[in-house]
Parts: C-alpha cells; sequence; structure tokens
C-alpha cells in the first residue's frame, strides 16, 4: 500500500490498493500545467492567493486601522488618504477590505475542513454499512434520516437559527457552518464509498481480513478524495457568501471587526444617497473571492475527469484553427 | 422577391418588447404609482412607514406604527393648545405653564367641552360634548370615559401606568355623575392629572362597541380591539393589512372639523432607502424615519423636503448601575466626558439633532442644562477613572439596536474614544426584538435607548426614567433624595416648588449620570412640498387630521 497522491487516483485505471505510487511533485506538477494552461482556472488560484496574502501582510502594512473611528473622516469619498473612503463611523474601508479576509476566510476555512471531517468520516462508515443487517445498518439509517432532517432546511435559515441560539460571534458561526455542511459531505463520501466498496481491490483487501477502519483509511477514502476536495474549494467560497450573509442580517462577528458582509450592511444605505463606496468595495471583494474559489473548486473537477483533462487547451484551439498545428 | 405583408395584429418578438418597454415606462412615472395606491391624489395622504401598527390598541402596543394612527382613530377628553412652531409653518403644542388655569397649562377641551378642577388637586369633574358619535355611530356618554379606565384596571397593558400616573386609587375614582358628566377622584393632590388625561395613551373607547364585541374569554375585548377600532376620532378604520399597509378615511359624522385628507394610506416599506425613492418619485407624500444621509440628500430636490422641529426625543446610553465598575458615580461620569457627543451631531446624524445636555427633554418646562458638564474631555475621564480606583480602565459590553442604523456608528465611535482612556467596550448587535427585551430585562451592563417621554412634565420625565420604581429605570439607578424629590413634584401644587423640586433631583442626576447623554435627534418629517399643517406633538407622532395638500 501506499500515500499515493490523491488526486492521481480519480481514474479507476489509476486506482492506488497497493500499486505502484507516483511522486508527489509530478502529479502537482502536471495538475500546474493543466491549470496554468487554462487562463479560466488560473484566474481562480491568482485571485485566492492575492486574496490571501492581502490578509496576511494587512496588519504589517501602513494603513489605517480597520477598527478605530475617524469623527473627522466621516463618509469621505475614495481619495489620497482614503483609497477607498470611509464609512459612517469613519472607518477607513481599504484598510477593513484588506483585513476581512483574515475574518472571512478563517472561518470559511475552518467551518469547511470541520465539515468535511465530520461528513466525510460519517459518509465513509455509512457507506461502507449501507445495507447491512444488525446494528451498522441502523446507524447507517439513522445517520441518513438525520443528514434528511438537517437538509429539510434552507441553509441560511438553519444557519441563522443555530447562530442565534449559540450567540454572536465568530466560534458560533463556525460551528454552525460546519453543521450545515456536514450533510453535503456525508452523502458526497457515501456515494464514491458505494461505489469504490464493490471494486475488486476492496473486496481483496476485506478477504484478507482489513477491518471497516483498515477499508476505509488504506482503500476507499484516498480514492474517493477528489470530488471531496473540489467540493471544499467551492464551499469555502460558498461559506464565505454564508458568512458574509449572517454579518449582512446582524448575526454575524461583532463589529467593527472587519468582515465583508458586516461592511456591506453597514454601507448599504447609503448608496441611494450616492456612497456607494462603502459598500461597493467590500461587495466586490467578496464576490471575487467566492468566484475564486468556484474557479478552484472547477479546476479540480475538470482534472479528475480523464475526458475534461484530455480536452484542449484554448491555446491548443486557437493554434488549431490558425493552421499551425493542433495539440 | 417575396414581400410579407402584415397585419397590424400580428404580434412579433419586437411588437413585444416594445409593449415592455412602453409597460416599464409607464409604471414607473410617478403618477401611475400613486393612482396605483389611490384614486384622487388631491384627497388622499399616502405615507411610506417602517412598520404598519402591531396592535390598534393602546393598552396593548405603543410601538411606532400604532403611535402614529392611534389618534386617527380615537380622540381625547382633553389636549393642548398649539402655538406658531420656530419654524414656518410649523405649529406646536403650547406647554407654557400658566398656573391661572385648571391644571396649571392652557389646554382645549375635545371630548370634554368644560372641567372643574378641585383647588386641591385631588377630583376633577368632566362635562362631555353632546352629540359625539363614535365611527360605530354610539353616542358618546360618560358611560365610555368610565369604561375606558376601568378596562385600564383590567387589561393591565399601559393602562396601568397611567392610572398610577394619574393617581387613581381604583376604579371606583372614576365615577358617572349624569350620562355626559364624569368625575375624577383621588386620595392626594396630583399637579399633572389634567395634562396625562390627554396623553396619548389614554384615549376614550366606544363602550357600547367594545361591550358588544366582548366574549367571555376576552371580556375587554381585546382580539376586537388589536385590529379594528372603535372611537370617537375623526377616521374610520378601512383595512389593515399588518406587513402591508392599513387605510383610513375620514368620518364625515366626526363632531369636530374634518380633516383635509379623505384617505390616509398607511404603507410599510421596511427599507428607508426605499421609503426614500417612493418619496423623491411623488408616490408617496410623507417617508418616516430616513437616516440623516437620506435627509440631507432631500436638500435639493424639487417635490420633497424635509421638515425639521426641536422635539422630545433622546439619545442615551443606559448605564447600568448593577454592574461593577458602573456601580461608581466617578466611572460613570468619566465615560460621560469620553463620549465625542459633537461629533456624532455633525457627522452621523448630519446636524439633524443637537448635543444632549439634560437628562429630559431640554424644552419641557422645568428642563435645565445649568449642571450639565459632560462635554468631551478626555483628560478629564481619565483621571475620573484614576479617583474610581480603575486608573488601568476596564471590560464591558455595549448592546445596540441593529434596527437603528445610526446606533453601530455611534457605538464604534464610542468605542475607539473609550479606548484613550483604557475602557474596552464589545459591541453586541442585537435585533430589534431581542434588544427591546434586554432592555426590559436590565440584563446589558452598557445599552442604547431612544424615547421620550410623552407628558411634557419635569416630575412625570424624571419619574419616568429616574424613579427607582419606575419600569422604565433601565439603569437601575436609585437614589433616595432624588426620589423623593421626584414624589415631592408630582404631590404638590405649588408650580414654584415643583419646579424647584425637578431642579433640585436634576442636579443629583447629572451629578450620578445613571446615563452616557447623547444626543436630542429632533422630530423630522420628510414629505412632499405640497404637504402642509404639520403640527408637532410631544409623543413625536403623525396627526393625519392635521394634514392638507397645499
Amino acid at each position: 500500500m501506499s500515500d499515493a497522491p490523491l488526486l492521481a487516483q480519480q481514474a479507476p485505471e489509476s486506482h492506488n490498493s497497493g500499486g505502484d505510487s507516483v511522486p508527489a511533485g509530478t502529479v502537482l506538477g502536471e495538475f500546474w500545467s493543466f491549470v496554468r494552461a487554462r487562463p479560466g482556472f488560473l484566474a481562480g488560484y491568482v485571485i485566492i492567493v492575492t486574496v490571501v496574502v492581502m490578509g496576511a501582510v494587512a496588519p504589517i502594512l501602513p494603513l489605517a486601522s480597520p477598527v478605530d473611528a475617524d469623527a473627522s473622516a466621516y463618509l469621505l469619498p475614495p481619495g489620497w488618504a482614503h483609497p477607498m473612503g470611509t464609512d459612517t463611523a469613519g472607518l477607513d474601508i481599504f484598510s477593513r477590505v484588506l483585513h476581512a479576509p483574515r475574518v472571512d476566510l478563517l472561518i470559511a476555512l475552518i467551518s469547511t475542513l470541520a465539515a468535511a471531517l465530520a461528513g466525510g468520516t460519517l459518509g465513509a462508515y455509512v457507506g461502507l454499512w449501507d445495507g447491512m443487517r444488525g446494528p451498522k445498518g441502523w446507524a447507517s439509517t439513522l445517520v441518513m434520516r438525520t443528514a434528511d432532517v438537517l437538509q429539510a432546511f434552507p441553509v441560511f435559515a438553519l444557519a441563522l437559527v443555530l447562530v442565534a441560539v449559540m450567540g454572536q460571534g465568530v466560534a458560533s458561526i463556525v460551528i454552525a457552518l460546519g453543521i450545515v455542511n456536514i450533510p453535503v459531505y456525508l452523502r458526497l463520501m457515501r456515494g464514491e464509498t458505494l461505489t469504490l466498496r464493490g471494486q475488486a481491490f476492496v473486496e481483496a483487501a476485506r478477504i484478507a481480513g482489513a477491518s471497516d477502519s483498515t477499508l476505509l483509511r488504506r482503500h476507499i477514502v484516498p480514492n474517493a478524495m477528489a470530488p471531496i476536495l473540489a467540493q471544499m474549494t467551492t464551499n469555502v467560497g460558498v461559506a464565505v457568501l454564508l458568512t458574509a450573509g449572517l454579518s449582512f442580517l446582524g448575526a454575524g462577528v461583532r463589529a467593527p471587526t472587519p468582515e465583508w458582509g458586516s461592511m456591506i450592511a453597514m454601507g448599504f444605505q447609503n448608496v441611494v444617497t450616492g456612497q456607494w463606496w462603502p459598500s461597493i468595495f467590500p461587495g466586490l471583494a467578496l464576490a471575487l473571492t467566492v468566484f475564486g474559489f468556484g474557479r478552484i473548486g472547477a479546476s479540480i473537477q475538470a482534472w479528475s475527469n480523464p475526458r475534461e483533462r484530455a480536452r484542449p487547451t484554448p491555446r491548443a484551439w486557437a493554434a488549431f484553427r490558425q493552421g499551425r498545428g493542433a495539440r | 422577391m417575396k414581400v410579407h405583408s402584415r397585419s397590424p395584429f400580428d404580434i412579433s418578438r419586437r411588437s413585444i418588447l416594445k409593449m415592455g418597454v412602453a409597460t416599464g415606462a409607464l409604471l414607473a412615472t410617478p403618477g401611475f404609482v400613486r393612482s396605483a395606491f389611490a384614486q384622487d391624489k388631491s384627497k388622499t395622504l399616502v405615507i411610506a412607514a417602517p412598520a404598519t401598527p402591531l396592535s390598534l390598541d393602546v393598552e396593548n402596543s405603543l410601538s411606532l406604527g400604532t403611535i402614529d394612527t392611534v389618534a386617527a382613530f380615537y380622540d381625547y377628553l382633553i389636549g393642548f393648545n398649539t402655538i406658531p412652531d420656530a419654524v414656518e409653518g410649523v405649529m406646536r403644542e403650547d406647554l407654557t405653564p400658566d398656573p391661572s388655569k385648571p391644571g396649571g397649562y392652557n389646554l382645549k377641551p375635545m371630548l370634554a367641552e368644560s372641567w372643574e378642577y378641585a383647588a386641591d388637586g385631588k377630583s376633577v369633574k368632566f362635562t362631555l360634548r353632546k352629540g359625539v358619535l363614535s365611527n360605530w355611530g354610539n353616542e358618546l356618554t360618560a358611560e365610555d370615559v368610565k369604561y375606558t379606565f376601568d378596562r385600564k384596571f383590567e387589561v393591565k397593558g399601559a393602562g396601568a401606568f397611567m392610572t398610577s400616573v394619574m393617581g387613581l386609587p381604583g376604579k371606583d375614582a372614576v365615577k358617572v355623575e349624569d350620562k355626559y358628566v364624569v368625575s375624577f377622584t383621588l386620595d392626594n393632590p396630583n399637579p399633572i392629572l389634567m395634562i396625562v388625561c390627554g396623553h396619548l395613551a389614554n384615549p376614550i373607547f366606544d363602550s357600547t362597541k367594545c361591550k358588544e364585541m366582548a366574549t367571555a374569554d376576552d371580556p375587554w375585548a381585546k382580539l376586537f380591539l388589536d385590529t379594528n377600532v372603535a372611537g370617537f376620532g375623526p377616521y374610520t378604520l378601512k383595512e389593515i393589512t399588518r406587513g402591508a399597509q392599513m387605510v383610513a378615511t375620514a368620518r364625515p359624522d366626526y363632531w369636530g372639523d374634518k380633516p383635509f385628507f379623505e384617505t390616509v394610506i398607511f404603507k410599510e416599506v421596511p427599507a428607508s432607502a426605499t421609503r426614500l425613492q417612493l418619496l423623491n418619485g411623488g408616490a408617496v407624500d410623507i417617508a418616516q424615519n430616513l437616516a440623516p444621509t437620506e435627509m440631507k440628500s432631500l436638500a435639493g430636490s424639487a417635490d420633497a423636503t424635509v421638515t425639521s422641529i426641536q422635539a422630545s426625543q433622546m439619545l442615551w446610553i443606559e448605564l447600568n448601575t448593577a454592574f461593577a465598575p458602573l456601580d461608581n458615580i466617578k466611572v460613570r461620569q468619566a465615560l460621560n466626558y469620553a463620549m465625542p457627543k459633537d461629533e456624532v451631531v455633525s457627522t452621523i446624524l448630519q446636524g439633524f439633532g443637537k448635543k444632549m445636555t439634560t437628562f429630559m427633554p431640554d424644552f419641557y418646562p422645568g428642563a435645565t442644562a445649568e449642571f450639565y458638564d459632560y462635554d468631551y474631555d478626555i483628560e478629564k475621564a481619565k483621571s475620573l477613572l484614576a479617583e474610581a480606583g480603575v486608573p488601568d480602565g476596564f471590560s464591558t459590553v455595549l448592546a445596540y439596536n441593529a434596527g437603528n442604523p445610526i446606533e453601530e456608528p455611534i457605538a464604534i465611535m464610542y468605542q475607539t474614544a473609550l479606548k484613550k482612556i483604557g475602557v474596552t467596550i464589545e459591541l453586541k448587535k442585537l435585533p430589534a426584538g431581542t434588544f427591546f427585551d434586554s432592555l426590559v430585562k436590565r440584563s446589558e451592563p452598557m445599552i442604547f435607548n431612544l424615547d421620550a417621554p410623552f407628558t411634557p412634565d419635569p416630575g412625570f420625565s424624571l419619574n419616568l426614567y429616574f424613579h427607582s420604581g419606575s419600569f422604565l429605570d433601565f439603569s437601575n439607578y436609585k437614589n433616595e433624595e432624588a426620589d423623593a424629590l421626584i414624589k415631592t413634584s408630582l404631590s404638590t401644587l405649588v408650580e414654584a416648588d415643583r419646579f424647584a423640586a425637578t431642579k433640585a433631583a436634576q442636579k443629583i442626576i447629572n451629578d450620578e449620570a445613571p446615563w452616557t447623554l447623547i444626543a436630542n435627534p429632533g422630530f423630522h418629517l420628510a414629505h412632499g412640498k405640497d404637504i402642509g399643517g404639520i403640527v408637532y406633538y410631544t409623543s413625536n407622532r403623525l396627526n393625519f387630521q392635521d394634514y392638507k395638500r397645499v
């Protein structure tokens, strides 16, 4: 058995139940070449890297305080002193937009990881035990029915209720977003496990005496990770959006913590009177970030699909059309 | 070449598009929007409000929509006469004390055409106007007044507070003398008995209709009065759909002057930006509760304007003395010195209001800013904290209402100012419902409050917010000397003594600072330029019957 890179194992013929391992650098390199050749995907990585760097370096940049009000700078339009203007509390929008990823991405990443870990683990066991008789089968059914109940509620409404119950704060949002996303990973992993558990290499391991956890850990989960990863990247974007939505409704982070959703909420009423900058700039940052994560998710999905992966790049198409050869 | 002849009735995609554009343009026309609301523009008043009334029964609710609509359906025994305001074309209640008049103020007859106020201040006898009909056609009698006050004692809503303020010892205190005469008899003299009779929460009900609608489970017709009206006011209710709109129509059989507007449409438009757009587009005549920047944007409007009036509204922060270190007077004083009031007024309020310097509306009789000394002074705040034994500051929580867009920026500005004296406040944004619950339960160390005492009297105002027994003493403030002075002001008939007591009480309250004073936001009515007849009331309400098209 090997600890083979996950992305290399998606195609059925390349499953890694004990075969050769592929050097990580090679596969990542191939993946990167795949992304680099497709500007639509590459844009997503550029955006997210920019946002992450922005959030990381914001505290050391010579910016105005993102949380201290300046009464003399009430609702100033964009200018030299305040590149993105100020809001109704005299807070510098530029500084706040740059600081916001520290909160937004933190919440989105932790909640997504937690949901993937909990949902994925549950989904793997549920998939493995599905249809079995006895306690394992009952547990599998119980988990799926619980997921049905959770998913019967609109995601945003459920998150809002959970935050209202637990109280305002970052921890509450992380827990709420984690809970609402668990069923997504649960179903995804269950589906993958149901497919994989009938494969010969899994059957062979079972006959060889592998326990349930060994089967999952060494044979099933590694081969089911590509769709989970694709879902996670998409989910991070959605989590950023949900965080912003909760803050917009006053159930998010506490003011004046820089956070895109709360910034939009604080400024949207001024748009109608012509002061567009308090909400438009954080709105753009939010939209770009969600778009970026969406493109990253799409790139992983495309890479894990052999047909998509084999599709010519835009440059190759262009070259083909110009008659300079193709592929 | 083959040419197709077209019939004028052929419908192509292009013609559908043209029709769509034409229909859209028509719908966007202000006149069309208005005609969708009402057929007769000149006699119809359209108001865009944040909310329709939660209830039409003042015993049940004194929320925004209820306050604005109740005086259209109900009349009162008496009211204040009006005098010209400083703003041209605007009238306001005459709050000048006049000891020569019964009750000490210049009051006007309404449902009561005359009254005899006893010299000892312990009783008053009202003679009712004859031939006054309710919206159900029942004639006003002394039984209606009796029923109204009996209901207050039984329902125990806002009326319980009212009967207490009026000093009514029980139901027997209100007595029917004959068909048109009713008397109120108290155990102790009450200098504000007369003016409290005109309080917004004391309308007279049509007892005949209420009794008709009562059931065994609902003997005081609460369910009926929640969504219907039974009063003697100038309007009757045509329809109410909570969350959408309320329509009132003028009564042809009203006893007093007929209102100019025959129909009033009170539409719920939750977003202030939308209310502004509707006013700008001419689709509504009045847009309530606009944000300061929105009101400022009307400065250049050809069709709409904002009438700003000095008002009883006050915006402050309750400093809950039950939480340490807010139980320390010097800490509370320090928190007052750290509030940048001038900046709040000039920026967040955009000049729509003024710095608050008194612990009651500053234009109420007896209000004084003589003891005020809380202008922004960080050094003084620091030294007070040192004297209080917390030189390094402390941490606490400030809660604010998510439904009031100006509270969040003020809270952030205050938080920044407090950092300079080492005080860290965590800001807690509460949805409107939770906010009022927290306020009433006094569960937060610091919490915003926006309110006004409706009765323009210093004793009434101080009693409401600072007497240790008041249900509105949200800062848990208690000072026995202040309590005694407030009680004196509400039990002596000698005006000089009353005002001396309230002045002494104001000094104590000012020195002990149970509030962080912020601002008097004022009363601002955004309306079409063709709307006139505005009268300001200390309840800060709309009064449909006053308005007219000019």
